[in-house]
Formats: C-alpha cells, sequence, structure tokens
C-alpha cells in the first residue's frame, strides 16, 4: 500500500470513527429535541389535570377558564383567571382552580410562579390521588426548575397514587433523574416498564437506546427498542424514529466490522429518509469492506448525486474517488477528486454566503417569519420533510434546529414574540379607547342637561301629588256612598244642570212663584240619574279601582325610571373617572414592556445566530479539511503519474 | 508550565460554564417576569375595553355549554335576538373538545338595550349514524340596567333519547 493509501485509509478509518461518533450525537440531539426524557419541557407536553371528577358548574368564569385551558391557549386562560379573580367571579370552584392555575403556570413556562402555588397545595391537601398530582406537578416544576433533588422525593411519594399520562410523565422525570445521577441501570428499568404506546416514552426509549449504544452496550439497547414495530399506518415521526435508530444500531455494528449486522439495520431504512444518506454511505462502505467495490463505487456515485451541502454527499464524494483509487483505476479517482474538490469549493463559498446572510437581515427576517407560528413549526423538518430553498443559510438552519440549545432559545424567542404581538394589539387600540373615551363624556355632556331637564319636568308635573289627591277623593266619596263618584262624564253634566235647575227654582220659588210640578219633575229625573248610577254600580267601581291601580303602578314604575335616571346620572359623571390617566399609565407601561421584551429578543437572537455561527465554522472546518485532503490526493496521483513517466524514459 | 496552562484552561472553561448556565437562568427568570408583567397589563386592559365597550347597564354575554356524546355533535351556532343575526359560529374541533370536558365558551358579547327581548338560538351538529342535526329554542329575557348572562346548554336527554338545547339566565 502506498503513502496515500496509507494516508487514505488511516483518513477514512479515522473519519469512519468520528462519523459514528458524530451520527450518534446528531441522533441523540435530534431525539432528544423532541424527547422529554432528556429535555423534558413544561409547554411541550400539556398533561391535562385528571378532572375526570365530574364538577358542577356553579360560575361561569370557571367554565370559560376549563375552554381555554383545554384548547392549551393558557396566556388567555391565566388572562381570564385573573380578570375572574380581581372580580371576586370565582369563589365556589376553590381547589381545582388554583390546582390548574399551578398547571396553566408550569404549562406556560412560568415555573416560579407555580412552584409556589403547589407548595402552597401541598400544604392544604389532604386526598392521596390529589395530593399525588400536587406533588407530581410540583416534582415537575421543580425539576425544570433545576432541582432534580426535590423532585425525586416528591415523585417517590406520589407514584403510588398516579395512573395514566401522569404516571408515565413521572417515571420519565425519575428516569431522567436517574441517567442524570449516572444510574443508567436504573434509568433504563423504569423506561421499560413504559409502553411505546406513549409517544414521550417512544422517545425516551430510544434516546436511551442510542446512549447505551454509544457506550457500547448493545444488548441494553436492544432491550429498549424492543417491541417497537412501525407499519405503513405509522405516523411519520415514528418512521422517522425507527430510520435513526437503525441508522444509529448500522453504525454501531459497522464501526466493529460486523457487516452482515450492520447491513441489516442499515437496508431498512427509507430512502426519503432525512438519515438516508448517512445510511447509503455506510452501505458503500459495508461492500466495499466486503470487496463489492463496483457496488460500492455504484452506491457512492448515486449518493454523490444529491444535495453537495450534506456531509454524508461530501464523504461520499471522497469515497468514490478513494475506490477508484484502490480499483487501480488512477484516471477515474482523479477526475473523482478533481469534481470533490470542485464541490468542496462552491460548498465553502456557500458557506461564507451563509455566514454573511447570517450577519445580514436575513436572519432577523427568517426569525420574524417564524417567529409566531406556534409550537409546531419544525415538526415536518425533524421528520425529514424540509424546505430546502435556494438561501444557503436556510439549509443550515434546518440542520441547527434539531439541536436543544437552538431550540429553547427559539422558543423563547417565540414566546416574546407573541408577548410583543399581545403589546402590539394593545397598543393599537389604545388611541381607539382615548377616542371612545372622548366620546362618551361628549355624549354625557349632550345628554346631562336633557336628564336633567327630563327630571325637573317630571318634579314640576307633580304627579305624584296628583295621585295622592285623587286617592284621597275616591276614598272620601265612597265613605259618603256619593254615586256621582262613578258618574261619566255625561252624568255628571247632566248632574251639574239639574243643580243649576234646583236652584234656579229655589230663586223662582223665593219670587212667589209656584214651581211644584216643575220641582217634582226635577226629582223624577233626578232619581232616574241616581237610579241609573246605582244600577251600574258594581261594574263602574270595579273598573274605578282597577284604573285606580294601573295608575298607581304606572306611577311606581315612573318613580323607579325616575330614580334610575337619578342613580344613572350620579354613575355616568364619575364612571370614566381617571380612565384618560390610566389609559396614559398603561401606555406608558406597554411601552417599557416592548423595550424589555425588545431587549430579551435580541438576546435570544444572538444565542441563536451563535448557535448556527459554531455549526458553519465546524462545516468549514470539516470541508477545509476534505479539500486539503483531496487537493494533497490530487497531488499524488499527478506526482506519480510523472514518476511513472519518468520511469518509462531511458 | 503545561500543568499550569491546562489548569488555566480548565478554570477558564469553568467560568464560561457558569457564565453561560448564568445567562441561561437570567433569561428563563427574565421572561418569566415579562409573562408575568403582560398578564397583568392585559387583564388590566381587557377590563377597560370590557367597561368602554360594554358597560352592565347594555351588555348581555350569551355562552355555551356542551354536555353530549351520543345524540349530538356540535357543528355551528346561530343566535339571533329581537329577529337580528347577531353571530353564526363554526366549531374547530379543539373546541369542541373543550367543550365536552367541561368548558363554556363565551360565544358573543353585546350591548342590547333595556327592556323585554327575543332570542333565537339554532344549533347545527350530527346525530347518531351521523345524519345533520337541528336543534332551535326561542326564549325571552328582560335586559336590566345590570349585565346579563345567558348559557345556552345542549344536553342529551337519555330519557328522551335526544340532545336538548336550553337557555339558562345566569342573573
Amino acid at each position: 500500500m502506498g503513502i496515500l493509501a496509507d494516508m487514505l485509509s488511516i483518513r477514512f478509518k479515522k473519519n469512519a470513527h468520528c462519523f459514528i461518533a458524530a451520527t450518534l450525537v446528531f441522533i441523540a440531539s435530534a431525539l432528544s429535541a423532541a424527547s422529554p426524557l432528556l429535555e423534558l419541557d413544561g409547554q411541550d407536553n400539556p398533561y391535562y389535570l385528571d378532572l375526570t371528577q365530574e364538577i358542577e358548574l356553579k360560575e361561569l368564569p370557571f367554565g370559560e377558564l376549563l375552554f381555554e385551558y383545554y384548547q392549551e391557549n393558557y396566556f388567555s386562560a391565566l388572562t381570564r383567571l385573573e380578570v375572574a379573580e380581581l372580580r371576586n367571579e370565582i369563589s365556589v370552584h376553590g381547589q381545582p382552580v388554583s390546582m390548574i392555575k399551578g398547571v396553566m403556570y408550569l404549562s406556560y413556562g412560568m415555573l416560579n410562579s407555580a412552584e409556589s402555588i403547589f407548595i402552597e397545595l401541598l400544604k392544604t391537601e389532604t386526598q392521596d390521588t390529589v395530593l399525588a398530582q400536587v406533588r407530581f406537578f410540583l416534582a415537575k416544576t421543580q425539576y425544570l426548575n433545576g432541582h432534580p433533588e426535590a423532585a425525586e422525593i416528591h415523585l417517590n411519594n406520589a407514584a403510588k397514587h398516579l395512573s395514566g399520562e401522569l404516571l408515565i410523565e413521572a417515571q420519565l422525570i425519575q428516569s431522567q433523574i436517574q441517567f442524570l445521577k449516572g444510574n443508567i441501570d436504573s434509568a433504563v428499568a423504569i423506561l421499560k416498564n413504559i409502553s411505546f404506546d406513549s409517544k414521550h416514552g417512544q422517545f425516551a426509549r430510544f434516546n436511551l437506546a442510542v446512549i447505551s449504544l454509544k457506550q457500547g452496550q448493545l444488548e441494553q439497547a436492544q432491550e429498549l427498542i424492543e417491541g417497537f414495530r412501525i407499519n405503513r399506518s405509522s405516523e411519520d415521526v415514528e418512521k422517522s424514529l425507527k430510520d435513526k435508530i437503525n441508522l444509529a444500531f448500522g453504525y454501531f455494528h459497522l464501526e466493529r466490522k460486523q457487516f452482515d449486522q450492520a447491513y441489516q439495520y442499515l437496508s431498512q431504512i427509507r430512502l426519503e429518509s432525512i438519515v438516508s444518506n448517512r445510511a447509503l454511505l455506510a452501505l458503500g462502505w459495508i461492500y466495499y469492506e466486503s470487496q463489492m467495490h463496483d457496488k460500492a463505487i455504484g452506491l457512492w456515485q448515486e449518493l454523490s448525486q444529491r444535495d453537495h451541502r450534506d456531509a454524508a454527499v461530501q464523504e461520499a464524494l471522497m469515497a468514490v474517488a478513494f475506490a477508484y483509487y484502490k480499483n487501480g483505476a488512477k484516471k477515474e479517482a482523479l477526475e473523482s477528486f478533481v469534481t470533490a474538490a470542485a464541490s468542496f469549493g462552491t460548498q465553502l463559498n456557500i458557506i461564507s454566503q451563509a455566514t454573511s446572510q447570517l450577519e445580514g437581515e436575513l436572519f432577523a427576517n427568517w426569525l420574524n417569519s417564524k417567529g409566531v407560528q406556534g409550537n409546531n413549526v419544525f415538526d415536518k423538518w425533524v421528520a425529514g420533510d424540509v424546505p430546502v430553498t435556494d438561501l444557503p443559510i436556510e439549509y443550515y438552519l434546518q440542520q441547527v434546529v434539531a439541536t436543544n440549545k437552538f431550540n429553547e432559545w427559539f422558543k423563547r424567542f417565540q414566546e416574546l414574540s407573541h408577548l410583543l404581538l399581545v403589546l402590539d394589539k394593545w397598543s393599537r387600540r389604545l388611541p381607539v379607547f382615548e377616542q371612545m373615551l372622548a366620546n362618551h363624556q361628549l355624549r354625557y355632556q349632550t345628554i346631562k342637561p336633557k336628564a336633567q331637564a327630563h327630571l325637573s319636568q317630571v318634579v314640576d308635573q307633580s304627579y305624584f301629588e296628583q295621585m295622592a289627591l285623587w286617592n284621597s277623593i275616591i276614598s272620601d266619596k265612597l265613605q259618603q256612598d256619593d254615586l256621582m263618584l262613578f258618574a261619566t262624564e255625561d252624568e255628571i253634566a247632566l248632574g251639574n244642570d239639574f243643580d243649576r235647575i234646583s236652584e234656579t227654582i229655589k230663586k223662582l220659588e223665593l219670587a212667589g212663584i209656584d214651581l211644584e210640578d216643575q220641582k217634582e219633575q226635577l226629582r223624577r229625573v233626578k232619581g232616574s240619574l241616581i237610579w241609573t248610577l246605582g244600577d251600574e254600580y258594581g261594574p263602574r267601581k270595579q273598573k274605578l279601582m282597577v284604573a285606580k291601580e294601573d295608575a298607581e303602578n304606572a306611577l311606581k314604575n315612573f318613580r323607579l325610571q325616575v330614580e334610575k335616571m337619578q342613580q344613572a346620572e350620579s354613575k355616568a359623571s364619575g364612571r370614566f373617572a381617571n380612565y384618560d390617566q390610566r389609559i396614559i399609565g398603561l401606555k406608558q407601561q406597554i411601552d417599557d414592556l416592548k423595550l424589555a421584551i425588545e431587549q430579551q429578543n435580541q438576546v435570544a437572537t444572538f444565542e441563536m445566530k451563535t448557535v448556527l455561527s459554531s455549526h458553519l465554522n465546524k462545516r468549514k472546518q470539516e470541508l477545509d479539511f476534505l479539500l486539503a485532503q483531496t487537493e494533497l490526493s490530487i497531488a499524488k496521483i499527478q506526482d506519480e503519474a510523472i514518476n511513472k513517466l519518468l520511469e518509462k524514459q531511458p | 508550565m503545561k500543568n499550569a496552562l491546562k489548569r488555566v484552561m480548565v478554570i477558564t472553561c469553568l467560568f464560561i460554564g457558569c457564565l453561560s448556565v448564568n445567562a441561561e437562568e437570567a433569561a428563563v427568570d427574565a421572561l418569566e417576569d415579562l409573562k408575568k408583567q403582560v398578564l397583568s397589563i392585559n387583564r388590566e386592559l381587557f377590563i377597560l375595553e370590557e367597561d368602554l365597550l360594554f358597560p352592565a347597564s347594555t351588555q348581555v354575554a350569551f355562552f355555551v355549554s356542551v354536555d353530549v356524546g351520543h345524540y349530538f355533535k356540535l357543528d355551528s351556532i346561530k343566535l339571533s335576538v329581537d329577529g337580528e343575526v347577531l353571530t353564526q359560529y363554526l366549531y374547530t374541533d379543539r373546541e369542541i373538545d373543550a367543550l365536552k370536558r367541561g368548558g363554556v365558551q363565551r360565544l358573543l358579547v353585546e350591548n342590547i338595550t333595556t327592556g323585554e327581548h327575543e332570542l333565537v338560538i339554532s344549533a347545527i351538529g350530527y346525530g347518531p349514524k351521523n345524519r345533520e342535526y337541528k336543534l332551535a329554542v326561542s326564549h325571552q329575557f328582560e335586559k336590566d340596567t345590570d349585565a346579563k348572562l345567558l348559557e345556552f346548554s345542549i344536553k342529551d336527554d337519555l330519557s328522551k333519547q335526544q340532545p336538548v338545547l336550553s337557555v339558562n339566565e345566569w342573573n
């Protein structure tokens, strides 16, 4: 074997090791990005409270709160709850509300607030199952807050009374704590109790399997993934997990030169998988090591047709050239090395472009475009459905979004962006409120004199005094049995006419005129009138009484309305008192908060940029190394060719 | 000399590590503090907005609750007051799920004058065997100077084996 071959051999052998390690790291990080075992995140794992016990709804705001809570709209739910608390609208549903509040704080990433609520609940709660839930949530909060020891104690106390998803999550946290303490066996033992039916359990078991493989514990890794099957109906994420675990096992065996076992795993990886490039590269090495060089070259050439930004594709470009060289096809080897060198040069340019794009507006714009799309913005990316664009930065972003560090800062950025959106919304509305307030005040000033005029008119008309007078008249006349009380207007006029005639007769009689016949006639017609009135007494009295009651009721309502008008006037005068000051104060608070949020957003952006920069630097270094190796190889082949020519010369 | 250099490097690494952890913790605490402040101001503004837009003297709030399983799957709801359609609402699966678990939706808040009013509420959904099913009910209510809270409740009536839509007045 010549120097070049030795060098290449060492290079590839060394690279194979590095590659395996890198793959495992990649897999571990890719898996852990979605896994509660390694990166348990309250916000990604909304476990609902066990409210299976029916609660009779006694206060509407509690129902409203549940409506938002069950939809995971924690910000809206917490706002609704705070409003209800301020207005004292929720008093009956005390215990569940405190618990929900704690869980919502936990889910919304407000760990300190959550912890203080659970600590308070722990002091007051006595029922075993509820107490276990409180302990569980407190433990989760403490674990996320970086206090695994305290969390472990609460989980151990709670485990007996937990069930369902809460029990699974408790086991995940316990397993993670054991892992952090270095008790891998205990972590594995706990995880093995969690079914693959649980998504979180699935991720956790895969993660630990990958870690076990890294530590050379094949059996432990196999135990952890035993029983996991996928079929056509499996979800993309499950298929993707299966691909990644096959890759990890494949590389584990490849590293140990167990080619058959490695082939078994690697050949199961789907061609459209996000890890298929690595699988093809490794399969090529299996063929190569099995002396099937043509097959290896064919596979690597196929792989070379894929995206040259991918590290596995770049490795394949080198591998093709190396295989040709080993086969003695030096011309093809030289051509392949030249092709590889050109590609590496192009990739270095792309990285350089990506680096400058990172410094420019593009990254900020990209963040803004993704910032408010919710928690699942990268779900498809993790499953391999990557939106490759012409922008170099996008490709590298796809690679870093799978890392926990980037994800954590990105989530913070998203949350901060949401807070900014909320404040922006209020900033836009506040001028409208000011306008509305001015309109209310104007309207009040316009209506006030009219209302006052109306009120004084009511007072002037003295309806109530009139009614009192009528009541007194009716009561007197009833006592006197005065039938004229029930007379119609015509009858009263007739009665008055009779009285006038009677007066006239009296005057004429004083003058000595005899009017006995007329007096008798008058007495008779008067009697007839009284007779008529007496005949109608019952119905007319009834009618009068009904009319009297109606009038009294109408007046009562009228009195109420007058009172309401008076109340409304006193309320209206103070209703919007100090609102203008409140609005000014709130405006200032909004501006201050926006500033603070923007500062935090800059921190998050800087941290994300740092992750991306490191990744770009790492890729650049790898490419520099590959380019240097390729150029050395080209030089070596050219040297050999020159030496051969010189040897041939006499 | 080499050992000293190593020690300096280790200390530097630890220091950088500590700084990074502190920065992380500071960012987490700052975020929680900001969330707390935004929640508080959001509450203030929510109340202010309600006071301005829907004063109690004219406020009528309509709520929807659901306690059905077999006989009715809610799809949409339509509310009219005094012959005027106030809202038509199409539910998402998430909302339906939240309602079934015991959540109550604030369907609409409106300004309505004091006095007698008539509302008509109709709920469209699917019954057993996925057949379209419509429930409707009319209800007279009196609006006084306090805020009025009306709940539309859809329940399974097991004795009649059908869903029932009713209106509950909370005040």
